[in-house]
């Protein structure tokens, strides 16, 4: 009887792993089935803010679960080599920022965005050039006439050597022909209560970071590495306003593995444009700081290229040291 | 720095009138006490964890649930360390100091009951700070730089001499050991990949989380099979769980003193709640009468960091609420949730969303409320779950490691890190050494570091800088004092008592 | 203990000497002060590692030690057999995990360390299984089902 019983039980177990496996081969439209979204960065973190309401609008539009999973580690290193070596049947997807580009001049593994498919790009964040609200400078020309008499004496504080806060200063060196001196923090939140608290003297973290403290007066927002001056602070001009050639900032975007096939890519693409149509997603983004601005495949391509380009030149031309070695 | 009138606190009460407030609050308390008393999962994950079940749902209540569960798991973390010795979370290390000998004399309701009612009233005292004092506590600790983050965490790492049980030398050469593997990763300040051995995941440095659980966690439970105790089981008398009004009365100003130090050190960022309840045992070893108790299983030494890590809860809000700024990293996740909410914490919510605001403050005083009523009602139970068969017990309290270090990032090389951790703390606790230094300054280490450099890039290289600020130069001295101070003080008395080696 | 310290010792003074000279091979920029280079702190540790491991040589000679008998790693062969298998199933579990999935992984380790830590005179197959079998899914329901860690499935897709 017993014999029986365990027996039967065998063979209904494995009924239910057939019938499990069968159910996963269908010939259904894509997607069918859940679509994990792995996150190389944290719960609550930029991209984790970001990516879950878009996630939440895919879900109801394509009637199926998209599983957000934060794979951590490596500041972003794990979790991208994750997205590239995962199944490129579309179930996996990802996201991508800068910090994916960046990584090679830090880490001795990194992923290569030749080794992903480019979906879409959702936001774009532009940095800025921000000083503590009692600091003598009240104008971008005066901060860099100062900096030009007094070469590395500003305090800058960064994301850490090598982050994005640091790439952006280093570009805007480069641009402006100054030298600053970088004070190195383990996050944005750490480098913006530094310069609240006065212990630097500038920052060049982009703007949904510094705003809050900009509007409550706290910090002093000189001018923004933008193509275009933000609508929320229309008196905070450009840098290529005045005559300093940069625009530049972090992205975020998604991204599948490669040899998705080009379909379902589409298919994602164009949800994504839907859903950054929508405008309760673009009340929220803008709302939390970002700057939405939907690309397809092609446009992402350009943005991420420009920041390969842009990271090449500072590192191979200009020597800037992302790394100390 | 404005003060806020009466009235404007109370315009939070609106929210109350939706019942909906107490059952959320209530069930993320005892949602937070279970997941936070799991080893493995610690009170940052579970907030990670049921963060996502927030979104859609009305800013307030997600609040009084998101502030329930955090609560709750700084709570449950300390019942771990005193039943099993494995702090649920950083927090409980120095519970358990004295938490678990206590449990061990088959007193554990009585512990519990202890950490509840200090943890209670350190809570409700931090509620009323940040209710009253936010944005003055926030704008001093604006004032720390990297020269006053070195003081504080030469004040951390000088008390991993004090609490030493044992022998002192071991204990400050399992400080240096954690220390040494907060060098792993990336150097915080150049960058350099230093002992990476090719490892991605170590870019970041060791988290200390999985270390914490395989030196506790693992270790103790490879001792107890080592010395075949694994079918023994101690009888818990489950009385005493109220404490006595006297013991209360005795215990208030080590309470009071606790709370005070919990809502400084949790309202400086980064610093946070280990570090808080730490210092407050520290301190209790200096100014206790019996000093010498301490560590043995004296509910004073339960007293002590319990007020404080709960009141640091409060104080981690406050740089939160006012600046933006995150205190420790469960309330860098919490900040999440309110960006999630489409609110932006920062020096706006405080002029803008009052009525939100001090929604927060009443959703925090009552889970605290409903803290102290789950715990006693439930150290009962808790007591008894360790008299559950060690054979059942053993293997189960393995998996909530193995799993909850494979959750922290998803990954199984947590694994990895939650087992070498295990064995080589088996070695050293044969030897004679205890886990609590070693974490600690796996934990302080890299905080040490990045802010020693830091502090000196600052100053353009001059070591004056940490003896010319005041702030800094009153750490140094404070620092110095704990050191040295029962020694200057014994040789004064003529005592030789203590053992140094 | 007092064989140990001298084993300890000597094993930290070595290690505290690789820290320092490896530390040493990291980069260095002149004209800044030394304590911004990545070897600084790490030497500093050393240094200290190594003071702290000659003390407590010192000690293990000039101490008396309390406990004259040495301390016993394991208690008897059965404790040492006991703790080789608990040392084995922790090793092979993120395999376990890795190629079979969460549930079955979990009640593998679940139910050999049961089995494992009863005496023989206890063992009580149909009951132990059972019991395995419960904890097994409470664990997987809390952590799978409730909150949602992602776990490799595995080949048998649970």
């Amino acid at each position: 009887m017993r014999r029986n019983l365990s027996k039967s039980l065998l063979v209904a177990a494995l009924m239910v792993v057939l019938v499990l496996s069968v159910s996963g081969v269908s010939f259904a439209e894509y997607p069918d089935r859940d679509v994990r979204v792995i996150i190389p960065w944290s719960v609550g973190g930029m991209t984790d803010v970001l990516t879950r309401p878009i996630t939440n609008w895919l879900e109801d539009y394509y009637g199926e679960a998209f599983v957000v999973e934060n794979k951590p580690g490596g500041g972003g290193v794990v979790g991208s080599m994750l997205i590239e070596n995962a199944k490129n049947d579309g179930y996996t997807i990802g996201t991508t920022s800068m910090s994916t580009v960046s990584a090679k001049y830090v880490s001795p593994m990194y992923p290569e965005m030749e080794n992903v498919e480019l979906i879409a790009q959702v936001i774009t964040i532009p940095a800025t050039v921000t000083v503590n609200a009692d600091s003598p400078w009240q104008t971008i020309e005066e901060y860099i006439e100062y900096a030009k008499n007094n070469p590395e004496e500003i305090k800058n504080s960064n994301s850490g050597t090598g982050a994005s806060a640091h790439i952006y200063a280093a570009a805007f060196e480069n641009e402006a022909g100054i030298e600053l001196n970088h004070v190195p923090y383990p996050g944005y939140a750490e480098a913006i209560t530094a310069l609240v608290g006065g212990h630097v003297d500038s920052t060049n973290i982009p703007l949904p970071d510094v705003a809050p403290q900009v509007e409550a007066g706290n910090l002093r927002m000189l001018a923004i590495a933008a193509d275009e001056r933000h609508p929320d602070f229309p008196n905070v001009p450009t840098l290529k306003e005045k005559g300093i050639n940069l625009s530049i900032g972090n992205y975020s975007g998604f991204v599948a593995p490669k040899g998705t096939p080009k379909e379902r890519i589409e298919i994602l693409e164009n949800g994504i444009k839907k859903a950054m149509e929508d405008p309760e997603i673009r009340n929220f983004l803008v709302k939390a700081g970002f700057q939405p601005i939907y690309k397809n495949a092609k446009e992402f391509q350009v943005t991420v290229d420009e920041a390969e380009a842009r990271l090449d030149y500072l590192v191979n031309e200009l020597g800037v040291e992302l790394i100390d070695d | 720095m404005e003060l806020f009138s009466m009235d404007i606190y109370l315009e939070g009460l609106k929210y109350f009138s939706n019942p909906m407030m107490f059952l959320f609050s209530g069930f993320g308390v005892l949602i937070g006490i279970i997941f936070g008393s799991l080893p493995g999962l610690t009170a940052t994950m579970t907030i990670a964890v049921f963060i996502s079940f927030t979104f859609g749902i009305d800013a307030t209540l997600s609040f009084a649930f998101l502030l329930g569960l955090y609560t709750g798991a700084v709570y449950g973390g300390s019942v771990a360390a005193i039943l099993i010795n494995i702090p649920g979370t950083p927090n409980a290390i120095a519970t358990g100091l004295d938490g678990y000998p206590l449990c061990q004399k088959g007193k554990a309701g009585q512990a519990i009951g202890i950490a509840t009612v200090s943890s209670a009233i350190g809570g409700i005292l931090s509620v009323f700070v940040l209710a009253i004092a936010a944005p003055m506590v926030a704008s001093v600790a604006l004032k720390f730089s990297a020269q006053e983050y070195v003081g504080i965490t030469l004040i951390g790492l000088s008390i991993i001499a004090i609490i030493s049980t044992g022998s002192m030398l071991k204990g400050l050469i399992g400080g240096l050991l954690g220390l040494v593997i907060g060098v792993i990763g990336m150097d915080p300040i150049t960058n350099f990949p230093r002992f990476l051995f090719g490892q991605p995941e170590l870019i970041e440095g060791v988290s200390s989380i999985p270390v914490m659980i395989g030196l506790y966690g693992i270790s103790e439970m490879l001792m107890q099979i080592s010395e075949e105790e694994h079918g023994v089981v101690i009888d818990q008398a489950v009385k005493d769980i109220i404490p006595s009004f006297s013991d209360i009365k005795r215990l208030l100003p080590t309470i009071t003193r606790s709370s005070i130090i919990g809502v400084i050190i949790g309202a400086i960022p980064a610093a946070g709640g280990s570090i808080a309840a730490l210092v407050a045992y520290g301190q209790e070893k200096r100014f206790s009468k019996h000093p010498e108790l301490l560590g043995t299983g004296i509910i004073d030494g339960i007293a002590a960091p319990e007020a404080a890590n709960n009141a640091s809860t409060g104080g981690a809000l406050m740089p939160m609420l006012t600046l933006g700024i995150p205190g420790d990293p469960m309330t860098a996740v919490l900040m999440g949730g309110l960006i999630m909410q489409g609110l932006r914490p920062g020096p706006l919510l405080f002029k803008q969303q009052m009525p939100f605001v001090s929604s927060i403050f009443l959703s925090l005083l009552l889970s605290v409320i409903f803290m102290l009523v789950f715990g006693l009602f439930g150290a009962k139970y808790f007591a008894r779950l360790i008299t559950v068969k060690k054979q059942y017990l053993i293997p189960s309290i393995m998996i909530f490691c193995l799993v909850g270090s494979y959750a922290i990032n998803n990954s199984t090389f947590d694994i990895w890190i939650l087992l070498i951790s295990g064995l080589i703390g088996f070695f050293l606790r044969k030897v004679g050494f205890s886990p609590a230094p070693i974490v600690l300054g796996l934990i302080l280490g890299p905080i040490f570091e990045s802010n020693l450099r830091r502090a000196l890039i600052l100053a353009d290289g001059q070591w004056s800088t940490f003896v010319t600020r005041p702030i800094s130069l009153f750490f140094l001295i404070l620092t110095l004092i704990l050191l040295f101070g029962p020694f200057i003080w014994n040789l004064i008395k003529g005592d030789k008592s203590t053992d140094i080696i | 203990m007092k064989k140990y310290d001298k084993i300890l010792g000597t094993l930290l003074l070595i290690f505290a000497g690789i820290l320092y000279f490896y530390s040493g091979t990291f980069p260095v920029r002149e004209g800044r002060p030394r304590v911004l280079n990545a070897g600084f702190y790490p030497q500093l540790l050393a240094i200290i590692l190594a003071v702290l491991a000659v003390a407590l040589i010192i000690a293990a000679f000039i101490k008396d030690y309390k406990d004259k008998g040495d301390v016993e790693i394991w208690k008897n062969t059965s404790s040492l057999k006991l703790f080789l298998v608990t040392l084995v199933m922790l090793i092979i579990y993120p395999y376990l995990l890795t190629y079979l999935g969460f549930a079955t992984a979990t009640f593998i380790f679940i139910s050999i360390m049961i089995y494992s830590l009863f005496s023989k005179e206890e063992r009580n197959i149909k009951k132990l299984g059972f019991i395995s079998l419960i904890i097994t899914i409470v664990i997987y329901l809390v952590f799978n089902e409730f909150i949602n860690i992602p776990f490799p499935t595995g080949g048998l897709l649970i």
